[in-house]
Parts: C-alpha cells; sequence; structure tokens
C-alpha cells in the first residue's frame, strides 16, 4: 500500500473553516479508505463548511483521487461551502488541469491567498 | 529498452510497478515530466485492467518499449466477468464523465491527454490489450 497522510485542522478565522494536508503518493490502495475523512467532516460541518486542501506534500494523485475532489467538490456547493486547493506540484497542477478541475475548484499558491478565497 | 512486468491482478501490486517505470523513463528520456506521464498511465491502465479485467486471481502484463522520440506503453489483462469489448471501451473514450462523478477520468481524460495514440484490441483468449504511445 501506497503510503500517504491525511492531517485534518481547524483553520483558524475561518468559520466552519479546516484545513487538509495531503502528503505522499494517493492512489488505487488508499483513496477510498482515506476519502472517508474527509466525508465524515463534510458530514459533520453540514451548511457552509470551508476546506483548504494543501498538498504542498502531495507526489501523486491518481484519476479516482481527483473524482473525489469533484464530489467534494459537488456536495460543498450544494451546501453553501467552498474549498481551495493550494501548493499543488506541477504534475499535480497538470492532473487537475486535464481533467478541467482547475476551472471549478480555486487553486491558489499560498495559504494567505487560500484563507482569502474561502472567507 | 523494452522492459515488461506481470502482476498478479491486486491493485497492492501496482504503485512499485508505477514507481519502477518512473524511474526508468526518468534514466532513459531525463525528462522527468514525460516519465511522470508514463508512470500514470503505467497506473492508470494496469488498474483499470484489474478492475475490469484480469479479476479471479488473473494476471496483469505491463510493457514498456521506447524508441527514438517514442515510448509504447502496453498493457494487457486476461478478461473476467465484468470485461467490456474493446468497441465499447473505445466508444467511452469520446465521452466526458458528469462534472462530480468519481470515476471515469483515466482514460477519458488523463491516458488521452499524455499520449497521442490509444488502442484497444481485444484478446484472443479474452480480456484486452490497450497500447498507448507517448511523444516524446
Amino acid at each position: 500500500m501506497s503510503k500517504v497522510t491525511v492531517a485534518i485542522s481547524a483553520l483558524s478565522g475561518v468559520d466552519k473553516g479546516h484545513t487538509i494536508t495531503i502528503s505522499g503518493q494517493l492512489d488505487e490502495t488508499n483513496v477510498d479508505n482515506e476519502s472517508k475523512k474527509i466525508y465524515e467532516l463534510l458530514e459533520k460541518e453540514g451548511e457552509g463548511a470551508k476546506l483548504l486542501f494543501n498538498f504542498k506534500d502531495l507526489k501523486y494523485m491518481n484519476s479516482k483521487s481527483v473524482g473525489y475532489l469533484a464530489d467534494w467538490h459537488g456536495k460543498l456547493a450544494k451546501a453553501k461551502g467552498n474549498m481551495v486547493i493550494v501548493n499543488a506540484a506541477d504534475n499535480i497542477m497538470e492532473v487537475l488541469s486535464v481533467v478541467g478541475l482547475d476551472s471549478i475548484i480555486e487553486v491558489v499558491d499560498s495559504m494567505d491567498k487560500a484563507k482569502k478565497a474561502l472567507k | 529498452m523494452n522492459i515488461s512486468f506481470t502482476i498478479p491482478a491486486d491493485k497492492k501490486e501496482v504503485p512499485p510497478v508505477r514507481l519502477a517505470v518512473e524511474e526508468l523513463v526518468v534514466k532513459k528520456t531525463a525528462d522527468k515530466k514525460v516519465a511522470f506521464h508514463a508512470a500514470m498511465i503505467a497506473d492508470e491502465l494496469c488498474n483499470n485492467a484489474i478492475e475490469y479485467g484480469s479479476k479471479q486471481a488473473g494476471k496483469v502484463r505491463l510493457s514498456i518499449t521506447t524508441t527514438k522520440g517514442h515510448i509504447q506503453i502496453t498493457c494487457e489483462d486476461e478478461g473476467g466477468e465484468t470485461t467490456v469489448r474493446a468497441q465499447e471501451l473505445s466508444k467511452k473514450l469520446s465521452q466526458s464523465p458528469s462534472a462530480s462523478s468519481i470515476r471515469g477520468r483515466g482514460l477519458t481524460k488523463i491516458v488521452k491527454a499524455f499520449t497521442s495514440l490509444v488502442q484497444i484490441q481485444n484478446n484472443k483468449k479474452g480480456g484486452l490489450t490497450i497500447t498507448a504511445l507517448i511523444k516524446h
């Protein structure tokens, strides 16, 4: 199984805001299991949840992982919430772009910009 | 370079192959971006083959051939109850998944975007062979 860490912490200054830091390789061996943490968070926060995905140490993301991002975005949009991606490496950015996700999810290059996008 | 991997149809077997493909291609081409594309294509093709092809203790065979200007990645499965035929899968290649769906972006978006050609063929003994060609 590929090594991945999904750490969730409260995002100070953003109501119902959470930072989700994903490190390592997100692929078919671990994404179904790790995604449960995000679904639990969405369920717990309900309306208006705001998620900041920090991909600083994310080295790989497969197509199903991208699919989960699209699903979370859809659920957040329905629940008047929001999400933003920050610090994605060039190869991750390319994957997001190829599937068109960068046009529906805001992607920024600094934590300050990410926090502003969620406020 | 012509290298092949034969692995049991188990998704846990795929990451070491993906990493090996990336390492081999970067050594051969000195191009990290092309190596990442090759690794991702290998990952997506192997996982598709395991999910829709070689179930029930079957095997998946992945081959990488590099020639001047091209990398050819071929993934062959043995077929299974859920195997789709090449014609059906080829049709799906031209369709887009819905915006919020979790599945359906591997072949239709990522593999297509990173390659100049994708060919899908039925194997005589069952299963499919998918060939993807990267220009570099």
